[in-house]
């Protein structure tokens, strides 16, 4: 870098420290030249970063334990057959005898429903003989036709 | 802290297929639990972040964008959790960290390197927070300067001034001098 100079090379020890390889990549060759050309204009700069660099060394490395790492593994996405299968085994607790009967039987009840629906008489619960057609356009109000008429018939 | 291999572990993590996502654990929990750790002082809490981020990577990888870079959008998502924490807590308490230190010396060396381990990352974790991630992602984790960046979503001159700011505290707070003997 071309305006690389004194300051900025002091600023640069301030900031990474007196191991030159952690400046910036595009400033790392230009300011290793200034301090190789001038090392006594950086030694007072670079012993006291020095100093604090060989404290920081000493922070230990953080190891995940192996508990951690069994949980975070266990806690990854999992495989397209394994999520079919827990689905699977969900079925097969709720419907032990498998879903042929389950269905069967609402087919059945369905059969029975419209059996049923079709063969009863088409009179209401108060008793009163009422078309289907007449309640629908009242209740749409379409028509004068209203309850009352029907219960005081 | 990039890898080319990324992005092939990604597809084969987000099908679901363990041994990929065994490697993106090994790869980069360490990294996450770090900074966690560094940044909040409490083991448990660095292990709920840790695992909170590595739960919405899994959810956010089937929708992957492959120009992403997983490890810096971890990063960011834990320092982000990190942050979240630090904000909820009405004092900074200091938690007991692991002991780390190194079995080889005698006990009186051992105490005074576990004495000395303490009081730097009591120091760190002392900083104000942006201070703190900047150092622990450049100094302590290694990112080069565009990575924590991006992790922290600062230009990289903010960076740079942050890490200064940074070492110039823990300079005058004589870290450095208990160094030597102190």
């Amino acid at each position: 870098m071309s305006d690389m100079n004194v300051q900025r090379v002091l600023d640069l020890i301030d900031a990474y420290g007196a191991d030159m390889n952690a400046f910036p990549e595009d400033e790392r060759d230009a300011a290793r030249a200034l301090v190789e050309g001038s090392p006594a204009l950086f030694a007072e700069a670079l012993d006291a970063a020095r100093l604090l660099d060989a404290a920081l060394l000493q922070v230990p490395e953080i190891t995940p334990s192996d508990d951690l790492m069994a949980r975070l593994i266990a806690s990854g996405p999992k495989p397209q057959a394994e999520r079919i299968n827990i689905l699977g085994r969900l079925r097969d607790i709720l419907l032990p005898q498998g879903s042929r009967w389950p269905m069967a039987a609402g087919l059945a009840s369905l059969a029975i429903g419209a059996l049923v629906g079709l063969n009863l008489p088409n009179v209401g619960t108060d008793g009163y003989d009422s078309t289907q057609g007449d309640v629908i356009y009242a209740a749409l109000g379409l028509t004068e036709y209203t309850y009352d008429d029907e219960v005081f018939q | 802290m990039a890898f080319s291999s990324d992005l092939d572990q990604i597809t084969r993590a987000a099908a679901g297929e363990r041994g990929a996502v065994a490697a993106l654990v090994a790869r980069y929990s360490p990294g996450v639990l770090g900074l966690s750790q560094r940044m909040l002082a409490d083991n448990a809490e660095a292990e709920d972040v840790t695992q909170e981020t590595f739960l919405r990577a899994w959810k956010a990888l089937p929708n992957w964008e492959p120009r992403a870079n997983f490890s810096t959008w971890l990063h960011r998502v834990a320092l982000n959790l990190c942050y979240d924490r630090l904000r909820k807590r009405r004092e900074t308490t200091m938690a007991e960290l692991p002991e780390q230190v190194d079995r080889d010396l005698r006990p009186d060396e051992r105490l005074e390197q576990s004495q000395r381990i303490s009081a730097i990352e009591s120091a760190i974790s002392a900083l104000p927070e942006r201070q703190a991630a900047a150092l622990n992602l450049c100094a302590i984790e290694g990112h080069n300067q565009k990575d924590a960046a991006e992790i922290m979503e600062i230009s990289q001159e903010a960076l740079e001034s942050l890490l200064a700011r940074a070492r110039r505290t823990l300079r005058k707070t004589g870290l450095t001098g208990a160094r030597q003997g102190q």
